[in-house]
């Protein structure tokens, strides 16, 4: 969108809802249940989408029962570095990788 | 993998200079319990925290410990601009100035440039949220 490549004139809105929708994500990094406040974090999505707060967090089906943002792998452990389903990319059949089905 | 959002997560407005407050507020920059250290800190952390709530609690704060530095360089930033040598020296603020100008520079008020060795980074999950802690309640 042309407004996140050009500084536009911002109103109040702008931060507020922002940092709503970033503190409730923080609450729901360790509270991944709370209907309630899925619901609300839902409610502030859809009333400012595309914000820094918003991204990367809500299911593309919509579904709102448990906050996925938290569930692993996280990008630092090996099992959420598979390309193609594969971890291992030797192709020599004497390997563990390949024994192990890797 | 990080993404910038190009919006300060609140807004900073400074109408009058003032060099002698900058000095100070540069230390929630790059002092030791300032922006920087927190980020790392945490960014740092959750690298060996065991469960999925830690380690995106831990995710999310560091990832917004650097909004916060940023709002702190802009603070620096506009108490700094458009000084006359008299103003930097009235300031008491010649000493950062012959270093660094009015660039903003990772270093605490007493002029200790920022140091890994104000964060610490365990391993142990109890140990490191105690650390969070400590360092946060400077805050509270």
């Amino acid at each position: 969108m042309a407004d996140q490549v050009i500084t536009r004139k911002r109103c109040t809105a702008d931060y507020a809802y922002p940092f709503a929708q970033w503190d409730l994500r923080l609450y729901l990094d360790t509270h991944p249940d709370d209907r309630e406040a899925l619901a609300y974090f839902r409610t502030l999505c859809e009333k400012m989408p595309d914000t820094y707060a918003c991204h990367g967090t809500m299911a593309p089906d919509g579904t709102c029962d448990h906050w996925h943002w938290i569930e692993g792998p996280w990008p630092w452990e090996f099992e959420a570095n598979a390309i193609d389903g594969k971890i291992c990319s030797c192709n020599d059949s004497c390997c563990d990788c390949q024994k192990g089905g890797r | 993998m990080f993404c910038y959002a190009k919006q300060l997560e609140y807004p900073v407005r400074i109408k009058n200079c003032n060099p002698r407050l900058a000095s100070a507020i540069i230390t929630q920059y790059g002092g030791p319990d300032g922006e920087l250290g927190a980020s790392l800190r945490y960014l740092s952390q959750r690298f060996s925290m065991p469960f999925d709530e830690a380690k995106g609690t831990l995710t999310d704060i560091g990832t917004e410990e650097l909004g916060h530095l940023e709002m702190i360089g802009a603070l620096v930033h506009q108490l700094t601009r458009n000084l006359t040598p008299e103003e930097v020296v009235a300031g008491g603020f010649d000493a950062y100035f012959v270093d660094h100008t009015t660039g903003v520079y990772p270093q605490g008020a007493s002029g200790t440039p920022f140091t890994a060795a104000m964060m610490q980074s365990t391993g142990d999950p109890i140990t490191d949220l105690n650390e969070d802690m400590a360092a946060e309640g400077t805050t509270i």
